[in-house]
């Protein structure tokens, strides 16, 4: 088979074989959305909903901001509710003074 | 711009994986990078062929995570060509698509944008971001390794078919 024969074939069967797309519409809207998705992704946390993804030069695992904000609410909780100041070292445990 | 893109950029992915729901992936990955790096493309004009581009690194990408085996429904037509041929006088559809398979995705996309979309060996080279006589080249074993598969295939399938002819 020369060269040409089976350049014809070849052309022949992709176009015969050519179709349109299912749903073009819907295909590209999902596209669009995906899109904005990566770029909201991109923004820092306190204005995209959730946290992580792609961070700088960082990948990170997703958060949602909601949790970011409970962590951080406990976190503080903790901190504070740990912390010793002078008096209460003075304090004895049944809240009576040395 | 997308909507315009969408059914020409699905055309080639479709050309290239010969499966629709993958053709349809690496055409909305395609248009996820070109919706993310517009900015960088300095000359609209080239936007055509630059789109391309991200489409056939979006096969490769699909080509990559789809598995080996994949169901094929593009059974039936043959194509004659006459009974003088080397190959044997008729080529089955059947058997271009086991050979197209077995081509690596660059050269898949050479063969598409060469013999399906007609686009000048200049073009396919811009397109991709390569020299012509790159192209030209690629092409060239593109074809080779195509004729070579078919030709494989053919010396496979002509002893499995004997039998059954002598039955006749």
């Amino acid at each position: 088979m020369n060269d040409e024969r089976l350049a014809s074939a070849v052309s022949d069967w992709l176009k015969e074989s050519d179709t349109p797309p299912r749903d073009s519409r819907s295909a590209v809207a999902w596209s669009v959305a995906r899109a904005g998705k990566t770029r909201r992704a991109r923004r820092s946390w306190p204005v995209a909903w959730s946290v992580g993804g792609q961070i700088g030069r960082w990948r990170v695992a997703r958060i949602s901001g909601a949790a970011v904000l409970v962590i951080l609410v406990i976190g503080a909780a903790l901190l504070r509710g740990g912390s010793t100041t002078p008096e209460a070292e003075e304090r004895l445990p049944s809240g009576r003074h040395r | 711009m997308a909507t315009e893109s969408h059914p020409r950029l699905y055309r080639v992915a479709l050309g290239i994986l010969r499966d629709a729901d993958h053709a349809e992936d690496a055409t909305q990955a395609a248009l996820v990078d070109i919706w993310k790096y517009l900015r960088r493309l300095r000359d609209p004009v080239a936007y055509e062929s630059w789109s391309y581009r991200l489409l056939v690194r979006a096969c490769m990408r699909e080509a990559k995570r789809a598995p080996r085996w994949m169901p094929e429904a593009e059974i039936g037509t043959r194509i004659d060509h006459g009974a003088s041929d080397a190959l044997g006088a008729v080529i089955d559809r059947d058997q271009l698509v086991r050979g197209f398979r077995r081509l690596s995705v660059d050269h898949r996309a050479v063969i598409v944008m060469r013999y399906l979309l007609d686009m000048p060996i200049e073009a396919v080279a811009e397109a991709l971001d390569i020299a012509p006589g790159t192209v030209a080249s690629r092409l060239n074993r593109a074809m080779t390794a195509l004729r070579a598969a078919l030709e494989a295939d053919a010396r496979s399938v002509a002893p499995r078919l004997e039998p059954q002819e002598a039955d006749r």
